[in-house]
């Protein structure tokens, strides 16, 4: 049986195709548009997953959609009148799932809806390899739901308990995101990563946000809370509580800013203990999958699994939305076929291949200089450690392209970590973002505990773990000594573990800066014009794309100058400070 | 935990009383209700931006900013700098002026329009504002400053609140030219008032209810509301309007042809099986120069069609044009014109009569000047005809036209007889050969066949033989792989003033994406080089598959759609004929692979054929299938292949589009108007291995 998952008309809409049981292809929308979040219905995606999956559109059985609609209305109706008014509210219209799937998707045969917070659960449920475990869900708001626990097992995934809208950690979260001058729904992490830099002293003010938080309920004080999508995400309440003006957009950072940060991530790192743990009272399994948006804070992430009581654990590569369309699509081939993965999902390269083919064809007719190593995998490896361990940053396109929102190793910019300057390097010349968020490493999974306080595989790039004293790792250490780690499997992604090794010989560090293949305000490249065309702009040393390597010494310079006109038709970035949960 | 509380039960209740379209109207209706009692609410208690009347009672204070640029006090009066905040994108919509001093004891003329007011491929060389400049500088008496407010792609609204700000510009003429946009605005369905006026008018009188319904209530207010504005500005501040009514190159632009232009909306399924077949024989008889057999067939289409097709009023046209019935063409290409304008589905800017009409009973009732270009236009041999030669593309204008237009402004805004010149003097031979060249490629992305295209490279050429080399760097170009900012042509290109804009646009496409297979086709031609040159560079041999239609690989792909929905990831097929490229370095047999799906045809297969030569049908069907055709290499050619699918007459139920496209608009949707012959989802060609490749 082939079912086809879609996520769509939030955030961050995607496609996956799940046949008999096994995944076999999704890829998030915004890499095909090139719009960050993309949100309409997949349909660049759908194709490139059917075209990997080796399938037409006539031979979907069923197409399963993440998120009931009609529930989602309900709630939204709920808001609309609550709210007494209509600023900002987007269309109320339950039947753009399946109409736009039916006529955009150009689908006609049956059409699941999986709830939301089931399809989070099952995303990671039934890519977990686990027979059975406890399930924990915890994002802004889908339909009503906001936080869930329940079992998975044989039978399936039943969610047991829930907290309904408005008290959500995720919207807690990201209302200290908008007070703090960030973008909802988007610059969470940067909150993450500023918080590492500043004291708690805001937690017993946050704390009073809460009402109560016993028995995995949790109950926000509304007061302080603007729910619309339209201007803020707080009240004037919070400021009088909090004592300190929310920071203008772009404004300087100060102390009290990081403070409020390493507050609110407390805070909530607190609140999800308590869950988890509770959880762990009622369903007493080994095993725990853990999903939704709130699962991308690695810092908790690692806080939850060490305290909260599960001896195994398992997050997917994309818990959050995204992931609604793996989560839905699993949930429906399971209740209708009784199949499902048999082995937990340990490699997030699910997307469309990149073989550099069409970048030797734009090089190739510019008369522009590359080596193909073609055939010669080996000296491309020793070729690219050598560059690394020179100190040259490298772009690197190859293989299947990674589901979920983080670069691990097919789709990254890669460089030495020993080297202090790396992380401002890569931020003047690529990022262009802001001095305290920090890189990630990726290091060989057998060695990753030599460097790493980690005792568990982190595919992912969901965990962070304290950086081991005398790593030498400065570039990817984080200010408070830790770092957010991919451990890497030679029997998982054979070429990328080879080239840590190879890099770890000749410095001793299996260890790489790997960070993901965009420029700042864009999506990760997908295809290898994407990668030539972000490599040229964004002046990385080296680009790696398929087997051809280009150094950028021998790139046109009419390239750059047009690239860089061009990139100013697109470098107004809309900041986003209110939540758009209603559209 | 607790259950959800008892509100959210209710809502929930609700939600699924409402989770139908039905619903979906329901809840959109009562939140435009809630919005308007709102408004009204607040415009009781004063709270309200005062409407235009209560402006002119009370003006407001002066805007910070008019257009591109913010108002600034100087010496000689109120002058303009340019904006720093504004994207280049935002910029490069207006004039290149970074500052406009103050008047000081000149007249200053304000100029505002769209892209023909901005000189679409001719400025910065020359534009419209500097043309009219030089003719007031030579003629006048006293001094003229000229200021260019004129930006591409403004809209109404737009333009409504550049003219509303333009009074404090201490400006003494306001020229408008304008009007080619105002119509496709106002498809933008503003809110529920709009779209249930439209909605009633399809579903009383079908699409030409939903046209009539489009001009009368919703544009024609709107345009009156602008025009309005004009008397209340010249009674406010006593500037003088002066309106150009736009023309169109009714001769020199083909909406015939290819499959990127709409035929004819849904009709009746035997009524759209006459027409096509009614096409057939006008088309067949143009071709054998029978011109009363060609009138014979169109005014029986325009009786089928109830004029909302721009096929026949443009092969009766013709017809009548080779007959020598020069008033009567006009007629008729104005009718094909106008077929499709409110009609919601895409074509280009363009004024139609009903505006052209309406702007000169404005003029005519309110003593405002006007200059019309169906006039000053025309050609010396067929007055009643614009002269093609003044035309760059369907609207905008080269510089003869320009040349022409702004020397009778000038003689309207000094009372003097300015004689124009047969070409505008600051254009060089250079420039007007780039002009011309841009023209052609303008129309070739605009999906004009090569008979419109051809002319304008060989104009070109005769205008400046050397512009061959340029035309060169456009071949290199567009037959190379990779997207377009990849070529080392592109700077060359670029590198020409007027060539900027459309060229670093073009960047970001691949040759293949860009629409401009005729363009290649005609430069390949002209330049005699062989065939293969069309094709990319790179392609030793043929690539092992290829996918063609550009919507399976780009979000680009989706400018398919014919009308104003949302775009979709298979084609559909809103004409007879589908054509598809396919570019070839050497003869090469393979086999066409199709995935499609024919929901609304009857039993006839589709059939398939390349360069002409037929390789296989399509068996009609509500699921998609996958049908694979071997092509034999002595079908195929070297450079540009066609593959087509002719697709038969579907049987679209008329009441049942009708009935959808009520719905749609009734959730602010577009509707889609158009009959669906077929669908596309994937086209490949996978060439047969050949001995002693790889």
């Amino acid at each position: 049986m082939i079912v086809v998952g879609v996520s769509a008309f939030y955030h961050d809409s995607a496609c996956a195709v799940v046949v008999d049981g096994e995944v076999v292809a999704a890829s998030q929308e915004e890499r095909y548009t090139r719009r960050r979040f993309e949100r309409g219905v997949p349909m660049y995606a759908y194709r490139s997953c059917l075209e990997q999956a080796g399938i037409g559109p006539g031979d979907i059985d069923m197409v399963a959609y993440y998120e009931n609609p009609t529930k989602k209305l309900g709630r939204q109706l709920w808001m609309l009148l609550a709210d007494g008014g209509d600023r900002g509210v987007g269309e109320l219209d339950a039947m753009q799932p399946a109409r736009e799937i039916r006529d955009r998707l150009g689908y006609d045969g049956p059409l699941a809806v999986v709830d939301h917070h089931e399809a989070h659960a099952a995303s990671a449920f039934y890519c977990s390899g686990f027979d059975e475990a406890a399930l924990f869900t915890a994002d802004a708001v889908g339909e009503w739901t906001t936080t869930s626990c329940g079992v998975g097992s044989a039978s399936g995934v039943e969610l047991r308990q829930q907290v309904p809208f408005p008290h959500s950690l995720g919207l807690l979260y990201s209302t200290v995101t908008s007070y703090l001058g960030f973008s909802v729904n988007s610059d969470e992490y940067k909150v993450m990563g500023l918080a590492a830099y500043g004291r708690p002293r805001y937690l017993g003010a946050l704390a009073q946000l809460v009402l109560n938080s016993a028995d995995g309920d949790l109950r926000l004080d509304t007061r302080y809370f603007r729910l619309r999508a339209d201007g803020a995400m707080y009240t004037a309440a919070l400021t009088d509580l909090l004592g300190l003006p929310p920071r203008p957009v772009r404004a300087p950072i100060e102390a009290v800013h990081r403070d409020l940060a390493a507050s609110v991530q407390l805070l909530l790192e607190e609140l999800l203990l308590e869950k988890v743990r509770y959880l762990h009272g009622i369903y007493p399994s080994d095993n725990l999958c853990y999903s939704g948006g709130v699962a991308h804070n690695c810092v908790a992430n690692t806080k939850l699994r060490r305290g909260g009581g599960f001896r195994n654990w398992y997050v997917p590569p994309a818990p959050g939305d995204a992931g609604g369309a793996l989560g839905a699509a699993l949930l429906v081939q399971h209740r209708e076929t009784g199949a499902r993965p048999t082995t937990a999902l340990t490699d997030a390269r699910l997307g469309p291949f990149c073989d550099g083919r069409g970048a030797a064809r734009v090089l190739h007719a510019a008369a522009v200089p590359y080596e193909d190593f073609a055939g010669r995998e080996e000296a491309l490896l020793e070729a690219t450690a050598d560059l690394l361990a020179a100190g040259t940053v490298v772009g690197w396109c190859r293989g299947q392209m990674e589901f979920g929102p983080r670069a691990l190793g097919s789709r990254s910019i890669l460089g030495d970590p020993r080297d202090a300057g790396m992380r401002e390097r890569i931020n003047r010349l690529v990022k262009k973002r802001e001095e305290f968020r920090p890189f990630a490493p990726a290091v060989v999974a057998e060695r990753a505990g030599e460097f790493f306080d980690l005792e568990v595989p982190s595919p992912f790039m969901l965990e962070a773990v304290a950086v081991r004293p005398g790593a030498g790792l400065p570039a990817v250490t984080h200010v408070d000594g830790s770092a957010r780690v991919q451990t890497v499997e030679r029997g998982t992604d054979p070429r990328f573990h080879s080239l840590l090794e190879r890099f770890g010989r000749r410095t001793g560090v299996p260890v790489l800066l790997n960070t993901s293949f965009n420029v700042r305000g864009e999506p990760i490249v997908r295809d290898d014009v994407d990668a030539l065309s972000c490599f040229v702009r964004a002046g990385i040393d080296v680009l790696v794309v398929g087997d051809l390597l280009v150094r950028q010494e021998d790139v046109p310079g009419v390239w750059r100058e047009y690239l860089a006109r061009a990139g100013s038709y697109h470098d107004r970035l809309a900041h986003n400070d209110a939540y758009s949960f209603f559209v | 935990m607790e259950p959800p509380s008892d509100p959210s039960f209710l809502s929930d209740a609700l939600a699924r009383l409402l989770a139908d379209e039905r619903g979906t109207a329901t809840v959109r209706a009562l939140r435009e209700v809630q919005r308007a009692v709102a408004g009204a609410e607040q415009r009781r208690r004063g709270g309200a931006a005062g409407t235009a009347p209560d402006a002119a009672r009370h003006p407001a204070a002066p805007p910070l900013h008019v257009g591109a640029w913010r108002l600034v006090d100087t010496e000689h009066g109120r002058g303009l700098r340019r904006r720093a905040e504004l994207t280049p994108a935002e910029l490069s919509v207006w004039a290149d002026v970074d500052e406009v001093p103050g008047k000081g004891d000149a007249a200053r003329v304000v100029l505002v329009g769209e892209s023909t007011a901005r000189g679409y491929l001719l400025d910065p060389v020359t534009n419209p504002t500097r043309a009219l400049q030089r003719h007031l500088d030579t003629v006048a008496d006293r001094r003229f400053q000229c200021l260019d407010l004129a930006r591409t792609s403004i809209d109404l609204p737009d333009l409504h609140r550049l003219v509303r700000a333009s009074g404090h510009l201490d400006a003494d003429h306001l020229v408008v030219l304008a009007g080619n946009n105002w119509t496709t605005w106002a498809y933008e369905l503003s809110g529920l008032g709009d779209a249930t006026r439209l909605a009633d008018g399809l579903r009383r009188d079908g699409y030409p209810g939903l046209r009539r319904a489009l001009f009368d209530e919703v544009l024609n207010p709107r345009i009156g509301a602008f025009l309005d504005e004009l008397l209340r500005l010249r009674d406010r501040t006593g500037v003088q309007p002066l309106l150009v009514i736009p023309e169109f190159n009714l001769t020199g632009w083909s909406p015939v042809g290819g499959s990127r232009y709409v035929d004819v909306p849904t009709l009746r399924p035997d009524e759209l099986r006459r027409w096509y077949d009614l096409r057939a024989r006008a088309v067949a008889a143009l071709a054998a120069q029978r011109w009363t057999a060609v009138q014979g067939a169109a005014r029986e289409m325009v009786a089928l069609d109830g004029g909302l097709s721009p096929v026949p009023g443009y092969l009766l046209g013709r017809a009548l044009l080779a007959a020598g019935d020069a008033a009567a063409a006009r007629q008729a290409f104005e009718q094909s014109r106008d077929s499709l304008c409110g009609l919601m589905v895409k074509y280009l800017p363009r004024t139609p009569r009903m505006i052209q009409e309406q702007l000169v009973t404005f003029c005519r009732e309110h003593d405002v000047p006007s200059v019309d270009l169906r006039v000053t236009l025309a050609r010396a041999d067929q007055p009643e005809l614009p002269d093609e030669q003044c035309f760059l593309d369907y609207c905008h204008l080269s510089d003869v036209g320009v040349e022409r237009a702004m020397a009778e402004v000038a003689g309207r805004l000094t009372g003097r007889t300015v004689v124009p010149g047969a070409t505008d003097p600051t254009v060089g031979a250079w420039q007007r050969a780039v002009s011309l060249v841009l023209a052609a490629t303008y129309n070739a992305f605009c999906g004009q066949p090569a008979e419109t295209v051809r002319p304008y490279l060989h104009r070109a050429v005769e205008a400046d033989p050397d512009i061959v080399d340029l035309l060169a760097s456009l071949a290199r170009l567009l037959s190379r792989p990779g997207p377009m900012w990849s070529s080392l042509d592109l700077p060359r290109l670029a590198r020409e003033p007027s060539a900027a804009v459309m060229f670093e646009r073009l960047g970001e496409y691949r040759p293949d994406q860009s629409r401009l297979w005729f363009l290649r086709q005609c430069l390949a031609e002209l330049l005699a080089e062989p065939a293969e040159s069309a094709v990319e560079v790179a392609e030793a041999a043929p690539p092992s598959e290829v996918e063609l239609l550009d919507i399976a690989t780009t979000p680009l792909g989706g400018g398919a759609v014919l009308n104003y929905t949302d775009p979709r990831c298979y084609l559909q097929a809103n004409v007879p004929t589908t054509e598809l490229p396919l570019g070839l370095p050497r003869p090469a047999a393979g086999c066409l692979r199709l995935v499609h799906r024919c929901r609304e045809a009857g039993p006839e297969p589709a059939v398939v054929t390349v360069n002409g030569t037929p390789v296989g049908r399509l068996v009609a069907g509500r699921q998609w299938r996958t049908t694979e055709l071997a092509v034999g290499a002595d079908v195929t050619r070297v450079g540009l292949n066609t593959v087509r699918v002719g697709w038969p007459v579907p049987t679209t139920s008329l009441s049942d589009r009708i009935d959808s496209d009520v719905a749609a608009l009734a959730r602010g949707a577009a509707p889609y108007v158009l009959p669906v012959f077929g669908e596309l989802y994937s086209v490949r060609f996978v060439p047969y291995a050949v001995e002693g490749e790889a």
